[in-house]
């Protein structure tokens, strides 16, 4: 009886000793964002099983869909604050509707845990609100990334021309400008040619690139452009010795069609990345999933909730506040690699978590993607010029 | 007699102007945001049914929504909340003008590929001037600087409400059998004394005023635009999506429509979570498959 009654006690002791936090997950599980929406959502439910296993921090999660959509998103984050009384957000994927939730988080004042957004227009709407942390990096940090592989292409490869195939909308087309100018002050001539994504008709554009001759193809667009333009290329003999590409997500598979290969692009996180936490990730996700993902905002997702509850376990609250304070000074090793909170390059926001150096360039190498530079995390050697025929 | 007729939209109005004053609790908030969206793209969808009437098949009223949208979301700060709306509208006003001058004498579907012509080259726009923030997109600051919290509903509602009275005028004035003429028959029309063209002009300007005038409430409450938002073809396609399943040609059904398919998508997106589109087009399918004239062809009264 004294056995049963000490039992109790030890469950009931467990049971107190565990800090409740409850977080609302707003992310675009229908629409144009819905590949990396659900990619996210593994990585958290991921995190959130691992973290309840563990004990010490008892993680509920709501998740609601924001269909990348404003229209949508606004009424979803009301009910998280109203009806479901969340204290912590972890979401803001798409810069628009991230924008459009500006309004109603200022309002509610949630700790905000933010996953994507990458437009510095969001950095400035969310300047001054005291619990807003942004993990991914922010768009001036992609194009420094960028452009550090550019300068080393024509450095050590001696490429001095690129051809830049833009889509219309926001996303390719938000820093063209920028791109032009920075690729000419290192050296390159540049000629810019914008498309509309998902049309697949890009002959007569490559046919005006053939005559530039250029050493790199550098296209911005979406994944459902990666295969037009791999075969378009071929079809009117432009033989670039670099086709790099800059979609937010690659089709699915393309790693199994022969023309990916040696197409070279940027990622954050690819699950060969070798260091301890990425293979854990690789490992668990494996595991609960029964596939491996390529997708890096599932491990971003990851690290969101891992991060979220060592500041809890930290903190010894469920106070948003002082977790805040706990996530401010964090320091903790994730699948991309250290992370800890600073203020942003601009100063607009106090806590920005990871910066260029999580991003890095990779290359369809037989059948997978294979990072190639910086060296420090290359597993490949860089295939320059590439071989763009058909076999 | 007369009130009896519009006892079906006090019943539908009602509701909404209780709504912020219900003690709701927690859900509250929820269901002004829900409200807001569900009068907003009613008033849209009342705009593309006023040309409807006219026989005009338009995809224009993306292009109307965003040009009043950037119009009164670049006026905004200068001149305020209330003459940056007006102006908002006017500016799609404008832009209904130049489109109807040009593509009116067009009929049915060659109308409806203009109209679609009309808002790529408005889009296109939007991200290549500098002025509008391009690609990146344009901040929009909220309804009368932030400091009265529903002050963007009862926008909303207004417009709904400036929707709806035009939509009976036109209904209850000589202009509807103008409208009902010029949809059944044009040449017949002209024979009957109709000005055809003046009709359908009208029509694209009245509709016009109202999408502009959402389109500037929708950034308002958004807080930003983007010109893939603002104007997208599928703001365009949901403006005739929503009197379909209504009813055409009639007041009510756009009304009906707006509020039972947009309150719809958002319940089944809060059950269902994800997959509700599934269950979402299977409801539109089946009631364009079984009820012709729409929701209110339940009533067993036509109109129009």
């Amino acid at each position: 009886m004294r056995k049963v009654v000490g039992f109790l006690v030890l469950i009931a002791g467990l049971a107190w000793a565990q800090i409740p936090l409850k977080a609302g997950v707003i992310l675009p599980l229908s629409g144009a964002s819905a590949v990396s929406g659900k990619a996210a959502l593994n990585g958290i439910q991921l995190a959130a099983d691992e973290v309840n296993a563990a004990g010490k921090v008892r993680l509920e999660l709501v998740v609601v869909d924001d269909g990348t959509d404003p229209a949508k998103a606004v009424p979803a984050f009301t009910k998280l604050m109203t009806v479901d009384k969340v204290d912590i957000v972890i979401g803001g994927l798409a810069s628009g509707v991230t924008f459009a939730l500006s309004g109603p988080v200022k309002q509610h004042g949630p700790l905000f845990l933010v996953i994507g957004a990458a437009s510095s227009v969001v950095e400035q709407a969310f300047e001054g609100y005291p619990l807003f942390f942004h993990y991914h990096p922010w768009d001036y940090h992609n194009v420094a990334a960028a452009l550090q592989f550019f300068q080393y292409l024509n450095r050590e490869h001696g490429a001095k021309k690129v051809a830049i195939l833009y889509e219309d909308g926001p996303f390719g087309s938000a820093g063209i400008g920028v791109y032009r100018q920075q690729l000419e002050k290192l050296g390159y001539q540049v000629q810019a040619e914008p498309f509309k994504t998902g049309s697949g008709q890009f002959t007569a554009i490559l046919t005006r690139f053939r005559a530039f001759a250029p050493d790199i193809l550098y296209w911005i667009g979406y994944d459902v452009d990666a295969l037009p333009i791999a075969t378009q290329a071929r079809q009117v003999g432009l033989r670039p010795k670099l086709i790099y590409g800059a979609p937010p997500s690659w089709p699915i598979g393309f790693e199994r069609n022969p023309l990916s290969n040696d197409i070279a692009g940027m990622t954050a996180w690819l699950p060969t990345v070798a260091n301890a936490e990425s293979r854990r990730f690789v490992d668990a996700y494996r595991k609960k999933y029964g596939e491996v993902t390529e997708e890096y905002m599932a491990p971003m997702g990851y690290t969101i909730v891992r991060s979220l509850a060592l500041a809890a376990e930290q903190a010894g609250s469920a106070d948003k506040n002082r977790i805040a304070e706990a996530l401010a000074g964090l320091k903790m090793n994730t699948p991309f690699g250290p992370l800890s909170f600073k203020p942003s390059d601009t100063g607009h926001t106090k806590y920005q978590g990871f910066g260029p150096e999580i991003w890095f360039q990779f290359q369809y190498l037989q059948g997978s993607r294979r990072p190639v530079f910086p060296k420090a995390v290359a597993t490949r050697p860089l295939r320059y010029p590439g071989e763009y025929y058909f076999r | 007699m007369r009130g009896a007729n519009h006892l079906p939209l006090i019943l539908l109005f009602l509701p909404f102007a209780l709504l912020p004053s219900l003690p709701l609790g927690g859900w509250g908030a929820f269901l002004l945001d829900v409200g807001f969206f569900v009068l907003l793209f009613t008033a849209l969808a009342l705009s593309w049914d006023l040309v409807a009437r006219t026989g005009q098949l338009s995809l224009a009223h993306g292009a109307f929504f965003g040009l009043g949208a950037y119009g009164a979301g670049l006026l905004a700060p200068q001149v305020g909340t209330l003459p940056a709306l007006l102006l908002g509208a006017a500016v799609a006003g404008a832009g209904a003008l130049i489109l109807g001058s040009v593509t009116l004498r067009l009929h049915g579907l060659y109308f409806a590929i203009a109209s679609l012509a009309f808002s790529e080259v408005l889009r296109t726009l939007a991200l290549k001037l500098p002025f509008t923030g391009g690609p990146i997109g344009l901040p929009v600051p909220p309804p009368f600087g932030g400091t009265w919290p529903l002050a963007a509903y009862y926008l909303s509602f207004s417009v709904l409400l400036l929707a709806t009275a035009l939509s009976l005028w036109a209904e209850k004035s000589p202009f509807r059998l103008a409208q009902a003429a010029t949809r059944q028959s044009e040449a017949v029309a002209r024979v009957l004394g109709v000005r055809v063209i003046r009709v359908k002009l009208w029509s694209l300007l009245l509709g016009s005023w109202v999408a502009g005038l959402a389109g500037g409430v929708y950034g308002m409450k958004t807080l930003f635009l983007s010109p893939y938002d603002a104007f997208s073809l599928g703001r365009a396609v949901e403006a005739l999506v929503i009197p379909i399943f209504g009813g055409l040609y009639t007041t009510l059904g756009p009304l009906v429509g707006g509020v039972v398919l947009v309150s719809l998508e958002q319940a089944l997106r809060l059950w269902i979570k994800e997959g509700y589109l599934v269950v979402y087009g299977a409801i539109l399918i089946l009631v364009i498959l079984f009820l012709p004239r729409g929701l209110v062809g339940i009533l067993g009264r036509r109109r129009g």
